[in-house]
């Protein structure tokens, strides 16, 4: 036992030593097993503060850099805005998607040529068969209805507009229901004829006039125009229906193409339908 | 007496603030060499210092610092270890009739290549032990004591511009 004593007394500094050092060994364990916010860490209040204080002050000195990864990440983003692309090419990436199926596609394109002032007026479009466009797909816009493709090269559609008095559409009231037969008397550029309305149909100026999506060349409910005068032909059985076109014809620049993918169904099952007939 | 506990308390802080808030953000061949300057605290306290306060000022010293890096428990544990030689190795090489009352371990007073043998000898084992523990592995054995040899270096340049910069010897008779 005095044996003991004096060896404690003698090695007292070494054993601080030891104890000390095996105190800084359950430190380093526990802040590394738990790793939680010891009450000795950077997270305290002063060293936290001291290192706010520091980046005050060195965050100055990273301006300039700061400063250079902004724009430079600025030219990256603006380099992906939709506005510095042009379309090389309308390939659409089609999705499969097994939920629904597309039965419209839209193409883009641009107006390149068009005539206003003839009884038999065309549009000329940048798409042709190489982006897949053929003739009787439907043409729109966002002001409503244009027209119809006639004739396809390469590059190039030629459309019949509404303003052709070729051109006929299925057309219906929006609030009614009923239909008749869209055409262009070759007068008024701004203004069509809606024909074939029966005349004990309820029909007023100010109603909208929609496609009816019959001929399966536009999708329903495009925008055509609204009913802008109603007269009753004495002796006839039709009313007489004035549109005034959603089109202005003088100013349409822009235009898509809507293909309908289910059409050769949907006219293979008519035609069948009147073979048997 | 209350001069050296003033002068050694500012040199904490000093070195403390130093290291925590500069020298932590330096370092040379990519990571290879850091310096540790605060433990020129421990290195610069008067050489007749009580063992047990030595060892106490020591695992304080290193505590704090640990606080910086949130590596609780490491600096206190390397620092530990410089604290409990130091006495040790300052006999060893003690001069043959002792060292004076109230002589200092720095340049001005004990000359340039004790000094260098000293803080030298002092770091290297301070720098390993620290590295060491930080890496907690003998794997990279080599790596790892590449690092503590450069990084001795640097702190031991450091330390020596330390002593011409601000510690001339009025000043340090003065403390």
């Amino acid at each position: 036992m005095r044996n003991f004593i004096q060896f404690l007394v003698k090695n007292q500094i070494f054993l601080f030593f030891i104890a000390l050092q095996v105190l800084c060994f359950y430190l380093i364990y526990k802040n590394n097993s738990f790793h939680q916010a010891s009450f000795v860490n950077s997270s305290n209040r002063v060293i936290g503060t001291l290192y706010t204080w520091k980046s005050n002050i060195t965050q100055y000195i990273e301006l300039q850099r700061v400063n250079d990864e902004l724009s430079a990440e600025n030219e990256e983003l603006k380099n992906k805005l939709k506005g510095t692309f042009v379309n090389v090419n309308d390939h659409f990436v089609m999705i499969n998607d097994t939920l629904r199926e597309r039965k419209y596609r839209y193409k883009s394109a641009q107006v390149v040529n068009s005539s206003i002032n003839k009884q038999l007026n065309y549009l000329t479009i940048n798409k042709g068969q190489k982006e897949g466009i053929q003739p009787e797909m439907g043409v729109i816009n966002p002001n409503g209805l244009v027209g119809v493709v006639k004739d396809v090269s390469q590059h190039f559609s030629t459309v019949i507009p509404i303003i052709n008095m070729k051109f006929t559409a299925s057309a219906e009231i929006e609030r009614s229901g009923s239909f008749g037969l869209l055409k262009w008397n070759g007068d008024d550029i701004r203004f069509a004829k809606l024909q074939d309305v029966p005349g004990h149909v309820d029909v007023r100026s100010g109603d909208t006039l929609v496609t009816r999506g019959a001929s399966a060349i536009y999708p329903k409910g495009i925008f055509v125009g609204v009913v802008s005068e109603v007269a009753n032909v004495e002796g006839s059985n039709f009313h007489d229906i004035t549109v005034k076109l959603g089109n202005d014809f003088s100013k349409v620049r822009y235009v898509s193409v809507v293909e309908n993918l289910l059409k050769k169904e949907q006219q293979q099952l008519e035609e069948k339908t009147e073979e048997d007939d | 007496m209350i001069n050296d506990i003033l002068s050694n308390t500012g040199r904490f802080v000093f070195f403390i603030f130093l290291q925590g808030l500069i020298l932590n953000d330096l370092n040379l061949f990519d990571g290879m060499a850091i310096p540790y300057l605060y433990i020129m605290f421990i290195l610069m306290l008067p050489i007749e210092t009580p063992r047990w306060l030595e060892l106490v000022l020591g695992f304080v010293c290193g505590l704090v610092m640990d606080m910086f890096t949130n590596t609780i428990g490491i600096h206190a544990s390397a620092c530990l270890t410089l604290a409990f030689i130091r006495p040790v190795f300052l006999k060893s090489i003690a001069p043959r009739d002792g060292y004076e009352f109230g002589q200092k371990p720095t340049i001005p007073h004990m000359g340039f290549a004790w000094y260098i043998k000293y803080a030298g000898v002092l770091i290297l084992i301070h720098h390993s032990w620290l590295f060491f523990m930080e890496v907690y592995s003998l794997n990279g054995f080599f790596t790892t004591l590449m690092r503590a040899i450069l990084s001795s270096a640097f702190t031991l340049t450091l330390a020596v511009l330390t002593q011409y910069l601000a510690f001339s010897k009025k000043a340090t008779d003065f403390a």
